[in-house]
């Protein structure tokens, strides 16, 4: 039975063969691989850029005291950007699905159309749910707009939820039953799950998204992450004031999950962030553009075998 | 010229499944259109259009390889001016055979006269363009004619170049018979080779020739191509296995159309999940299988649903289907789980015991919360009722039922499914204990949801029905929040329809204005003037439409409408009315008599009120007052009966009489008496035909 491990691991040689550079998480509080520069940012302008990574991802939320089966306050996804999106982009997706080892003779593997918006940052794109056998386990997008930025050439953006795909690939019906690795100690088969690694993890973060987080508190982190943003803007730092930006998105998802924020402030705030996305997009572009776009191919360095 | 089929493929990626069956229709009749404005079809010829998840594709029988010469003659200029006195042609001449690609020598025009002089004509024979030719336009066209809901860029095979269309095309298949047809779309030059099913074909597939296309994309590909015979094999399928457990299918057409879309070789399963699910509401059940899976949920005989469904998957699989069984039953289990839990939960607390929490539920930032507007719904519902003639008990019931309304807002299960609102509100009330006439009524106010839908079955769901949609209109207009163009995030459009339909099939005694004032004497804590000037006529121009649809005529529609009814209980029996009355023989006299009339009425200073018979001088107007007076009180009363009909048609016999009047008797004469007098008797007259309609509007031209 593959672990969750090996799943991140096949993920990872698979994505390796692709010429994808294999990057870290980005080392912040994000709801989404999106959110990671990696992908925000690199999708911006006509540079190429193949990478892929895990990104733990927090939604506030979904926390549910690790009692729910399904809903975490943190998950894991497994995040492909490809740019410029290969034409046979889907064929190379679903060769990372063999590569799981699934058998698409005896699943049922469909492409269910999807949009995705997020108007925080000001992005979207067309594209498809990944559905195997009823299940959504991959989320599929061409990104068009990044930041309010028209992209060209557009992304190919693959994000696998990796508990959900793992849960089926175990047949598990409790995220914290999955396993997440086994190993032998002195002739014994032993087992880690991962409800051992994360389980005390959900339901301390749960309290704190809707108990013990202070509401004024992250209020005024939020109005201070934003100055911050608004002042590294202003320096022509767009690295480090797209870093207070993710800050504040987070703050925001800890108010909202708080109940401390009301409907109409909801699209106030969500209208902040916005114009903060949009504004260090088009100074990230600039900055590169400066550059000379640095990436591109016709420099015969690059080039060479 | 031979003919010989014609083949045309886009091989995409895959196709939004809304939009698929009319991007299939659209391309198809687009390449349809456009060989035959180029004279590429015959009269036999047949057009098959095929839509599936990854292609639109046409085959045409009996395309002509090269459209037919056609001869054309075109005057030019006038002799005159187009030869000089030596007969040579003028610079004018010249010019215009230029701008026409002519090469003719200007000596060999023809002559011929148009009546006043002679003129030059020029004739040929346009040579018919070949298909290799002509198909490159008619392609293009079709592809910028197709109704893409949402454009995508993306760059093609070079990395660089940016097209845009629905979803990425990969092959282009265009074929003559057995012959490439060299055209090009989105950067790929047309072939022969395409693709079948993702999983279950070989790969890449050469097309023999365009009358093969179906036969090799079904055997090869695995690929029913057609939309219409996929879905009847999808209706067949799942027909078969219903019988087979010995149950009915639930088969919405929507449904079916999407999942049609959704695969490219129909194979369905059958699944389940736990009988314990079947604890939860059916709407539930209903909703999770149909929209969040794409199921078709199975009743029995008894209308009961089973805890087994049925899937539209696309693989026969190499295990028979277990893996996909189990994991759909799977995902179900999940999704129900869910829903059991918000079910249980939300049944610990009663539906009442939310009330107060919609006070930390915005409605909008300037008309308050939910609160507040349930106790505008509760105060409107009222009033409505008490004009309505409800009883204590009735009035009892309908408080109630407006004040929890909106209860279930607050409840873990509509959170999850929005679309149960109402729903989960009347099982929750049930639940609770609440009076059956109460229950429903909380669910029938939300009513109707859709063009169509039923609406509440009961006065009181009537009532609280009225109340939250005058509630809506009136607070959002009066804050300036009225639809545009097509934006209408508060569904007012739909809210209006229901308020008008509920008036009209309710048959109920109620007036537009009055209602509009009821909901806004609610507002007391909000400042706004009552936004009537906008909103009645919104009204009417929804009731408009709402007639329209119903099969009314335009006409029809404006004559009722123009006498801005404030109760609509009675508009259908105006409509009707006006039909009947326009089938006599006497009708378009008399609608025409009466638009004269108030034209002349118009320029006219005021009339009497009454006539004065002993003014009546001239024998035509003597008649018509004579006939006016003996038919007036018989027409008054079918009017006040309600018949309009009836009173319609006793106006018959004023033809003639109206008639010989207007042929014999002079208006506006210098007597003022005389003047004031005919205009106050044609005042008369025209008040009593326009009881019902504005005739005049009925009309010719």
């Amino acid at each position: 039975m593959i672990t969750f491990q090996e799943t991140i691991l096949r993920l990872q040689t698979y994505w390796n063969q692709q010429g994808c550079a294999l990057l870290q998480p980005i080392d912040m509080e994000v709801g989404a691989g999106t959110s990671h520069t990696a992908t925000f940012l690199r999708a911006l302008g006509p540079e190429p850029w193949r990478a892929a990574y895990v990104q733990p991802s927090r939604r506030p939320k979904d926390a549910r005291y690790g009692e729910n089966p399904n809903r975490l306050h943190q998950h894991h996804q497994y995040q492909v950007v490809l740019k410029p999106s290969p034409p046979d982009i889907l064929e190379i997706y679903l060769g990372s699905l063999k590569a799981l080892g699934i058998d698409m003779l005896k699943h049922d593997i469909r492409f269910v159309e999807d949009n995705w918006e997020n108007p925080t940052l000001g992005c979207w794109g067309l594209g498809w749910e990944v559905w195997m056998d009823g299940m959504e386990i991959t989320q599929f997008t061409y990104f068009q707009q990044v930041g309010g930025l028209e992209c060209r050439p557009i992304t190919g953006e693959i994000t696998y939820g990796l508990e959900r795909l793992t849960m089926y690939l175990q047949n598990v019906d409790n995220v914290f039953d999955l396993l997440y690795t086994r190993w032998k100690d002195r002739g014994v088969e032993r087992v880690l799950t991962y409800g051992d690694v994360f389980h005390q993890n959900e339901v301390e973060q749960s309290k704190y998204n809707f108990e013990a987080a202070d509401a004024q508190v992250l209020l005024g982190q939020f109005a201070l992450f934003e100055a911050e943003a608004k002042r590294l803007m202003a320096l022509h730092l767009a690295l480090p004031a797209y870093e207070m930006v993710l800050k504040c998105s987070h703050t925001f998802n800890l108010l909202d999950a708080r109940g401390a924020i009301s409907v109409t402030e909801r699209a106030a705030y969500i209208g902040r962030i916005r114009n903060l996305a949009r504004a260090i997009a088009q100074s990230y572009f600039e900055s590169r553009e400066r550059l000379g776009f640095p990436m591109l191919a016709d420099d015969p360095a690059r080039n060479a075998a | 010229m031979s003919s010989a089929s014609l083949l045309i493929e886009l091989h995409t990626e895959e196709l939004p499944p809304k939009a698929l069956p009319a991007l299939a229709d659209a391309f198809a009749a687009g390449i349809e259109r456009g060989l035959r404005a180029k004279n590429f079809l015959s009269p036999a010829s047949a057009i098959t259009s095929y839509g599936s998840p990854r292609r639109l594709a046409v085959h045409v029988t009996q395309v002509v390889d090269a459209a037919p010469d056609r001869p054309f003659r075109q005057r030019l200029l006038p002799v005159a001016v187009g030869l000089d006195k030596l007969g040579n042609a003028t610079g004018a001449l010249l010019k215009k055979l230029t701008s026409l690609g002519a090469t003719i020598d200007p000596a060999t025009l023809k002559r011929e006269s148009d009546g006043k002089q002679d003129v030059l004509v020029y004739e040929g024979v346009h040579g018919g363009v070949s298909l290799a030719m002509g198909l490159q336009a008619i392609l293009d066209e079709a592809i910028a004619q197709l109704p893409v809901p949402k454009m995508m860029n993306y760059q093609l095979a070079d990395g660089t170049t940016t097209v845009q269309f629905v979803r990425p095309v990969h092959r282009l298949v265009a074929m003559f018979g057995h012959a490439v047809v060299p055209v090009t779309a989105f950067g790929l030059a047309a072939g022969t080779k395409t693709f079948g099913h993702r999983f279950a074909s070989r790969g890449e597939m050469a097309i023999h020739s365009a009358d093969t296309y179906a036969e090799q994309i079904e055997r090869e590909g695995k690929v029913l191509a057609s939309f219409t015979r996929r879905r009847a094999r999808i209706v067949e399928l799942l027909q078969s296995a219903a019988t087979r457990l010995n149950a009915q299918a639930i088969m919405p057409a929507a449904l079916l159309d999407e999942v049609t879309a959704l695969v490219n070789w129909p194979v369905v399963y059958e699944s389940g999940f736990e009988v314990e699910f079947l604890a939860l509401p059916a709407e539930c059940l209903v909703l999770t299988m149909q929209q969040n899976q794409k199921y078709f949920a199975l009743q029995g005989a008894d209308g009961q649903l089973l805890s087994r469904f049925l899937l539209v998957s696309q693989i026969e699989a190499s295990d028979g289907g277990a893996a996909i069984v189990a994991g759909n039953a799977r995902v179900i289990r999940a999704r129900l789980g869910d829903a059991k839990f918000f079910f249980d939960q939300d049944r610990r607390q009663p539906l009442h015991a939310r009330v107060p929490g919609l006070a930390q539920v915005v409605y909008h930032h300037k008309l308050g919360t939910l609160s507040d507007r349930v106790e505008r719904l509760v105060n409107v519902a009222n009033v409505i009722a008490t004009e309505l003639g409800a009883d204590r008990a009735h009035a009892q019931h309908v408080a109630r039922a407006a004040w929890l309304a909106k209860a279930d807002l607050r409840t873990l299960m509509v959170g999850e499914f929005p679309e149960l609102q109402g729903i989960m509100g009347r099982y929750y009330a049930r639940h609770d204990g609440e009076v059956d006439a109460v229950a429903n009524a909380i669910e029938e106010h939300y009513r109707p949801r859709f063009a169509g839908d039923s609406l509440p079955a009961s006065m009181i769901g009537t009532c609280v029905a009225l109340a939250d949609k005058l509630d809506a209109l009136v607070g959002l207009f009066g804050i300036g929040e009225r639809p545009t163009g097509d934006k209408d995030p508060f569904a007012l459009r739909r809210h209006a329809l229901g308020v008008l339909r509920m008036l009209i099939e309710r048959k109920l005694p109620l007036e537009l204005l009055q209602l509009t004032r009821f909901a806004y004497a609610a507002f007391a804590n909000v400042r706004f003037a009552l936004p009537d000037a906008e909103l009645i006529p919104f009204f009417y121009e929804r009731l408009r439409g709402l007639l329209r649809d119903q099969g009314y005529s335009a006409n029809e529609v404006e004559a009722v409408l123009a006498l801005k009814p404030q109760r609509l209980d009675d508009i259908i029996e105006r409509l009707a009315a006006v039909r009947a009355f326009m089938s006599l023989p006497e009708a378009a006299s008399l609608a025409a008599a009466n638009k004269r009339i108030g034209n002349i009425l118009k320029k006219s200073d005021r009339a009497a009120a009454v006539f004065d018979s002993s003014l009546l001088v001239e024998p035509a107007e003597q008649n018509l007052a004579a006939a006016f007076v003996q038919l007036a009180p018989r027409a008054e009363s079918h009017f006040g009966a309600g018949d309009f009909s009836a009173g319609l048609l006793a106006l018959a016999p004023l033809r003639a009489p109206v008639d010989m009047f207007f042929d014999e008797v002079m208006v506006n004469v210098d007597d003022a008496r005389l003047r004031g007098n005919r205009l106050a008797l044609l005042a008369q007259l025209r008040a009593l035909m326009n009881r019902v309609a504005d005739i005049s509007l009925l009309a010719a031209g």
